[in-house]
């Protein structure tokens, strides 16, 4: 693919080693970690980040699922003393998972514990996993090496954006210590302006949500300008692999929406210890108006987390089904669409209590977001349409990933539509519908992802069977435990609600039991990735034989990525008419014909 | 963009290892004369100037020849001339005139989800119960300050200027005020306070136009206009004061309505 | 700005009296020094869209009360003197011409001028500063006209003046912020500039970044002062 083609890694450039190599004293080899600007480190340290949260959220998760495994009793015991005869009714509160474990003394306590939890959950899950997740991670490794530059335009904003979201994740985990907020991911107003109150937890909470805002800001602000500058020579904008494309539109909406969050709850802060009245009923505000500046965010932040796993599955699929993406320029131009789209949509999350003109507005406006992504569901059915697939376990997570985000995607239609919504709203309908798009589909891919880039990253393959085995666990584990929220939902489960009515229980008893095929899924994934560092076969440059820049390097990638700064000569998808590099052509050969596409 | 695939490097092209993209006009500095500079801040200056004059103006004719001018008109002149002169500092200051266009692209971007930002959230909070009337009604004690309590330990039981007003009389019915040294009766404090109230009137009273009544507004609190306990504060009762559009909808009103 | 910095740049080997900018060598990842300046300034401009978007919350936050309750803020706009509204609009105009000149001098490499220029330019920014204390915050703070809750101006005219106020603080609060960190940002520049001459024709990628936000300043106020002194 690049002039470097001939210069094999193995004549002569032996002495730079990887960016993993120690360098010096161990003490040395640590602070080559912490200065470091190198954006590779950065995208490890990223995801050692990422990961360490990800299990927060998902230990809070479990214990949710758990307290919902039983609903709520108060059971009456009358008591005959036997020898005095006398009788006495007893309470007995069973029923509560947080009770049974001494985190609370009663059920009311119970259920303050529960909305802790799934405040935690949530806050943890959609601002310190999945916004960074794919983009800092995946996105911080392979921009640059896919783009064939030698870093990110600006490599100390991309360490100080490290070091922010670390200390923003740190102030969260210290609120986490002190039994957390109430509110909900969302920070409602009344709830986040009058509960906890003369405390400081909802505001630091707030706070540090509000500090980890300007790392994405200045990772999509990152990229946006290496995006535009550091480009191989050759390679022009549709030469690009289509996970740039992703990962661009993800950065624009970076850009233009983080900085609302900030101001929201800045004035969210200022509204609990000034009480300036903006937000707060009590003082003259709108509580729906801190919905608008909230979700004028967070909508577009779903796209921020649902993009980059789309540009994960536009390389998993070409490369593992080796054939070139159906459709490039629909992939390209859909990405930058349902950017576009994500900022006039907003308005479907308040729909019941919004006025109704700008809720028919909000609502048309919404479906015009089923187009793109549409094209996107179709591309990669057709990418696969008689493609040579090979069935490892990145590509059991792209498939994974189209079942599941084709379900998630397809139930935000009724969601969007106003008459089914009022019933919907707040139902566990919501709930399953989001997992379905953020669990389903962003740790879906970035889950695959690891797994397709891990050799690149690490210089280990991972064991091919565990990995499928984990696979499986994950993609059952995922629909039992959620799958049957969208029955909950329907028959009028309300979310967050530590207890329900008897009825309710069998569908929540199978919910809890995916949750736990859920954790062995992951726990799997964990030691196959920590047995392939210690002591995985070593990974050739391009396992899978892909024709993007990264795969031109070595594995993992020298410090600097690439001997030579690549020349581009042929897009990242031409499977039918290119060898891929370092590659036995007996591994991976031609087609004898050229697939038209 | 459209820019950099335009400039992708041809076969037939000879390639240029440091200018890959074919950029062969490198993005200059455009140099502006001292001269040039010095006039655009005189434009801003005067259009600085212009708007006040402007905004003058209209009060003027508003008081002297008793003609109503909507409100809207003032807004969107001043709103008008603010945006020439942030172009000004925009193209010329800033450069983006002569410097790269995707910087000037990358503005406009912001402008949309600016515009987007601001149209759809008014679209909201303007038009509630056009069709459910019951998606106007008030929040029952909105803006009373009613369950707030300070760090200080106080708590609100009217609205808060009410209590501010109760206050001040408070401190007049023990203080006094310099010409009439206290304590004071309830209706002496009262009467020192009314003199205050009418005193700034002139400066701070605004008439409000025509045009801000067509505007449906719904969160209003009756119980609001009604003063603290105690107050009969005087420009509640003032017919100039309680414009008609508190009460509108009329019909949406709760009992507590004062009109 | 250090964050808007390139990231390893480095300095070639001129003799070591030449004048900074003239030693500068761009980061290694970038092909040519231009390439540099139109990253940072592109860079820089992203980051200025974030600004512009910060703001937009309080501009809505303005339009949307302002028509909700327009008799509070026709009052309140009303305690406000355009005289010194305008005074701080005119200060601020001619910093940012000050600004624009200094990059001009450094692009015809005129150092002298390059500094006279960034002096008169945090001149400005003390003078905004001091006008908004003295003749608003202080006095008006003074009187009672706090934000939300902390209202205790027994005078007000409307119920909602607190809520005009809150709007009031927080707007020219996260202003004056602003103006804070520009001129701290233009006193580096400074800096640098009388120690090691950093900027002239070839490189002026910090001065030119530090301008822009100077400008975004100046932009911002040039609609936040009609907007709280001139409509009623
Ligand atoms: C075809 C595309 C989609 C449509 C039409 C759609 C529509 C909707 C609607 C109308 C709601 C509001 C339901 C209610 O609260 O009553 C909603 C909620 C939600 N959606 Fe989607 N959605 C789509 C895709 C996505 C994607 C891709 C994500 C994230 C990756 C996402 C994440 C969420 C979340 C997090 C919520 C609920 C948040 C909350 O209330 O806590 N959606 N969706
Ligand atoms: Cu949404």
């Amino acid at each position: 693919m690049s002039s470097n083609h001939d210069h094999d890694h193995d004549d002569g450039h032996h002495d730079e080693g990887s960016y993993l190599t120690p360098r010096g004293t161990l003490f040395e080899t640590v602070l080559s970690w912490v200065y470091t600007i190198d954006h590779k480190k950065i995208g490890v340290m990223y995801l050692t980040a990422v990961l360490t949260m990800f299990f927060l959220g998902g230990v809070s998760a479990l214990a949710v699922r758990l307290e919902l495994l039983e609903p709520n009793r108060i059971d009456s015991v009358l008591t005959i003393d036997p020898t005095t005869g006398a009788e006495s009714i007893e309470t007995i509160e069973k029923g509560s998972f947080f009770k049974s474990i001494g985190l609370a003394d009663n059920l009311a306590e119970a259920n303050i514990v529960y909305n802790r939890a799934f405040t935690l959950h949530g806050a943890i899950m959609v601002f310190m996993v999945i916004v960074p997740g794919i983009p800092a991670t995946l996105g911080n490794f392979m921009l640059p090496l896919m783009l064939g530059a030698k870093d990110v335009a600006f490599p100390r904003l991309n360490l100080l954006s490290w070091y922010i979201y670390v200390f923003g994740s740190l102030l969260a985990i210290l609120v986490i210590l002190y039994m957390g907020v109430e509110t909900g991911w969302t920070f409602y107003t009344p709830y986040s302006t009058t509960g906890d109150i003369s405390q400081w937890r909802t505001t630091v909470m707030v706070a540090s949500v509000f500090v980890i805002g300007f790392s994405s800001i200045l990772t999509g602000l990152n990229f946006i300008v290496t995006v535009h500058k550091l480009r191989a020579p050759g390679m022009g904008w549709f030469d690009m692999p289509l996970f740039i494309w992703a990962i661009y539109a993800t950065s624009i909406i970076q850009v233009l929406a983080t900085p609302v969050i900030g101001i929201t709850l800045l004035l969210l802060m200022f509204e609990r210890i000034f009480h300036i009245g903006i937000f707060d009923p009590g003082m003259g505000g709108d509580p729906v108006l801190y919905q608008h500046f909230f979700w004028f965010y967070s909508h577009p932040v779903v796209y921020v987390m649902i993009l980059p796993a789309f540009g994960v599955i536009n390389e998993l699929i070409p490369v593992h089904a080796r054939k070139h993406i159906f459709g490039y320029n629909a992939m390209a131009f859909a990405s930058l669409g349902i950017a576009a789209v994500s900022f006039m949509v907003w308005g479907h999350h308040m729909f019941a209590s919004m006025g109704e003109i700008a809720a028919a507005v909000f609502s048309a406006l919404t479906f015009l977001v089923a187009i793109p992504t549409a094209v996107k569901i179709f591309n990669w059915v057709a990418t696969l349409y008689k493609g040579s697939i090979a069935f490892n376990t990145p590509m059991l997570y792209a498939l994974s990933f189209i079942f599941i985000f084709l379900i998630g995607g397809l139930t935000g239609l009724p969601l969007a539509t106003l008459a089914t919504d009022l019933h919907l709203h707040d139902s566990y309908f919501i709930v399953a519908h989001f997992h379905y798009v953020m669990m389903g589909g962003t740790i879906i891919a970035l889950t695959g992802g690891l797994h397709h880039w891990w050799p690149k990253m690490f210089g280990r393959m991972y064991n091919e069977p565990v990995g499928l085995l984990g696979g499986s666990f994950v993609f059952i584990g995922f629909n039992v435990t959620f799958f049957t929220q969208f029955f909950l939902g329907t028959q009028g489960m309300p979310r967050r609600y530590a207890s329900y009515v008897d009825e309710f229980q069998t569908l929540h008893i199978i919910s809890t039991v995916g949750s736990w095929l859920l954790l062995i899924g992951f726990l799997i994934h964990l030691f196959n990735f920590l047995f392939s560092l210690v002591a995985g076969p070593k990974a050739p440059p391009n396992p899978w034989g892909g024709l993007s820049l990264e795969w031109e390097t070595e594995s993992p990638p020298t410090a600097h990525n690439f001997h030579h700064e690549p020349l581009v000569t042929h897009g990242p998808y031409d499977f039918d008419r290119v060898l891929p590099p370092h590659c036995d052509p007996e591994d991976f050969p031609l087609p004898d014909k050229p697939l038209d596409h | 963009m459209a820019h950099d695939h335009a400039a992708q490097p041809d076969a037939d092209q000879e390639f240029n290892p440091v200018d890959p993209h074919g950029h062969h006009e490198r993005i200059h500095h455009h140099v502006y004369s001292w001269q040039f500079l010095t006039v655009v801040l005189f434009i801003l200056l005067f259009f600085t100037f212009l708007t006040i004059v402007v905004s003058d103006a209209e009060s003027w004719l508003v008081k002297s020849i008793a003609i109503t001018i909507p409100d809207y008109v003032n807004a969107l002149i001043a709103m008008f001339i603010a945006t020439i002169k942030a172009t000004f500092v925009l193209l010329f200051f800033m450069g983006l005139r002569r410097g790269n266009p995707m910087n000037g692209m990358i503005f406009l971007f912001t402008l949309f989800a600016f515009a987007m930002f601001l149209g759809f959230t008014a679209l909201d909070l303007l038009n509630r119960g056009h069709v459910y009337e019951y998606k106007a009604h008030s929040i029952v004690a909105g803006g009373t300050g009613v369950g707030i309590t300070l760090p200080s330990g106080a708590s609100f039981q009217g609205p808060i200027t009410a209590s501010a007003r109760e206050r001040e009389i408070e401190r007049l019915m023990a203080e006094g005020s310099p010409d009439h040294p206290g304590p004071l009766s309830r209706e002496g404090a009262e009467h020192i306070w009314e003199l205050h109230f009418h005193e700034g009137h002139e400066e701070h009273h605004a008439t409000l136009s025509t045009a801000n009544q067509h505007i449906r507004r719904t969160g209003l609190t009756p119980g609001l206009f009604i003063p603290a306990e105690h107050g009969d504060v005087s420009h509640a009762a003032d017919p100039e004061h309680a414009d008609p559009e508190h009460a509108e909808p009329a019909n949406d009103q709760p009992a507590a309505n004062p009109h | 700005m250090t964050a808007i910095d390139p990231g390893t740049a480095g300095e070639n080997k001129l003799s070591s009296n030449a004048p900074g900018w003239e030693r500068y060598k761009q980061a290694e990842h970038f092909r040519t020094q231009e390439d540099e300046f139109d990253a940072c300034t592109q860079g820089f401009w992203l980051f200025l869209a974030t600004e512009v978007l910060l703001f937009a919350g309080l501009f809505c936050f303005y339009a949307i009360y302002r028509l909700k309750y327009p008799e509070a803020f026709a009052n309140g706009s009303h305690y406000l003197d355009p005289f010194y509204g305008g005074l701080n609009t005119v200060v601020l105009l001619v910093s940012s011409f000050t600004v624009a000149m200094a990059i001009r001098c450094a692009q015809i490499n005129n150092q002298r001028w390059l500094n006279i220029n960034l002096v008169i330019t945090l001149i400005c920014a003390f003078l905004f500063f001091f006008i908004k204390l003295t003749f608003e915050y202080i006095p008006k703070l003074s009187q009672g006209k706090a934000p939300g809750a902390f209202f205790s101006y027994p005078y007000a005219h409307d119920p909602h003046e607190p809520l005009w106020w809150s709007m009031y603080y927080m707007a020219t609060g996260v202003h004056a912020l602003h103006v804070l960190i520009g001129a701290s940002l233009l006193g580096f520049v400074l800096f640098r500039s009388v120690t090691k001459q950093a900027y002239g024709p070839k490189h002026f990628t910090l001065l030119e970044n530090a301008g822009l936000y100077w400008h975004l300043v100046d932009l911002i106020w040039i609609f936040l002062f009609p907007l709280l002194y001139l409509i009623h």
